[in-house]
């Protein structure tokens, strides 16, 4: 008997030996284990980054209020039409708060 | 119809279909573990080794571009993790100063002792070779990247560990021949 026939009989005897036991089970409930826990800590993370986010987002429409006076009210087509930009603030704000969580989205890792 | 490795690593990094991957455990724990058992001649760590190589393939897979087969990539993982094993094993023995521990690591009944101990008379590398393609069939290009070495190394390798094994066989068996 050659060594590759020797090498490769005991090979596939080892391999019949693990078909069925308890490992892939185990395994695959250390993986589900870790998944879990990484799914937690993002979790976690998220609501406290939401969390911080929303307790500035007052003080942050109210620094762009104030840094935007003169854009409260625009008249248009020589007063025929009144544009009020009294809530562009708070869409300011809104809209850099969507853009930072579509970019933290875009670089934060996987599902894994 | 059953779906091939690469249409289940696609569906598990696509889908992030858990059941996709559960199959490609499913396919590939028994050949991972005997080849770990054969590297490393003990059965428990080699459960361990394939366990990891099982986690880190899983967290891995965005990283798998398809360029070698997906078995070649799972071993080479396992491959790491068990060098990795050896080198701390290494560390923890010196710290020891060789007190205790040591000896022939646990074989299974059935396994010829020749050849547990022709391969463990073999270097890391060259056991590593023979094992890929004369036990697991692994084809040389396939072991070449799972070992990310050159072709003509791996074909170097396997022909030394085959040479090197049959010599230990033939004296292992003069040998028994001559005490009976």
């Amino acid at each position: 008997m050659t060594i590759e026939t020797l090498l490769s009989k005991d090979f596939a005897a080892l391999t019949r030996r693990f078909e069925g036991d308890a490992f892939v089970a185990r395994t695959l409930e250390r993986i589900r284990r870790t998944e879990r826990s990484r799914l937690f800590a993002v979790g976690a993370a998220g609501a406290a980054g939401g969390a911080v986010a929303a307790s500035q987002f007052g003080a942050l429409a109210s620094a762009l209020q104030g840094a935007l006076p003169s854009m409260a009210s625009l008249a248009v087509l020589d007063s025929a039409v009144s544009v009020d930009f009294g809530a562009a603030p708070l869409l300011a704000t809104t809209l850099l708060f969507a853009l930072v969580g579509g970019a933290t989205a875009l670089v934060a890792p996987g599902s894994r | 119809m059953e779906l091939s490795d690469i249409d289940l690593v696609t569906l598990a990094k696509a889908a992030r279909d858990s059941a996709a991957f559960d199959t490609l455990v499913r396919r590939h724990q028994a050949p991972l573990r005997a080849f770990l058992i054969r590297l490393t001649g003990e059965p428990a760590l080699a459960d361990d080794l394939a366990q990891e190589a099982f986690l880190k393939a899983y967290r891995a897979l965005d990283a798998f571009r398809g360029g070698s087969s997906f078995r070649s990539w799972l071993f080479a993982i396992a491959m790491r993790e068990a060098q990795m094993a050896r080198r701390h094993e290494a560390a923890r023995a010196r710290a020891q100063d060789g007190a205790g521990g040591g000896g022939d690591a646990a074989a299974p009944a059935e396994f010829s002792i020749d050849l547990q101990r022709a391969l463990a008379a073999l270097t890391q590398e060259e056991r590593m070779a023979a094992l890929l393609c004369d036990a697991a069939g692994f084809s040389h290009a396939e072991a070449a990247s799972a070992m990310a070495a050159p072709l003509g190394t791996v074909k170097t390798l396997v022909a030394r560990a085959r040479e090197k094994l049959r010599a230990a066989m033939t004296e292992e068996r003069t040998t028994m021949t001559a005490y009976a």
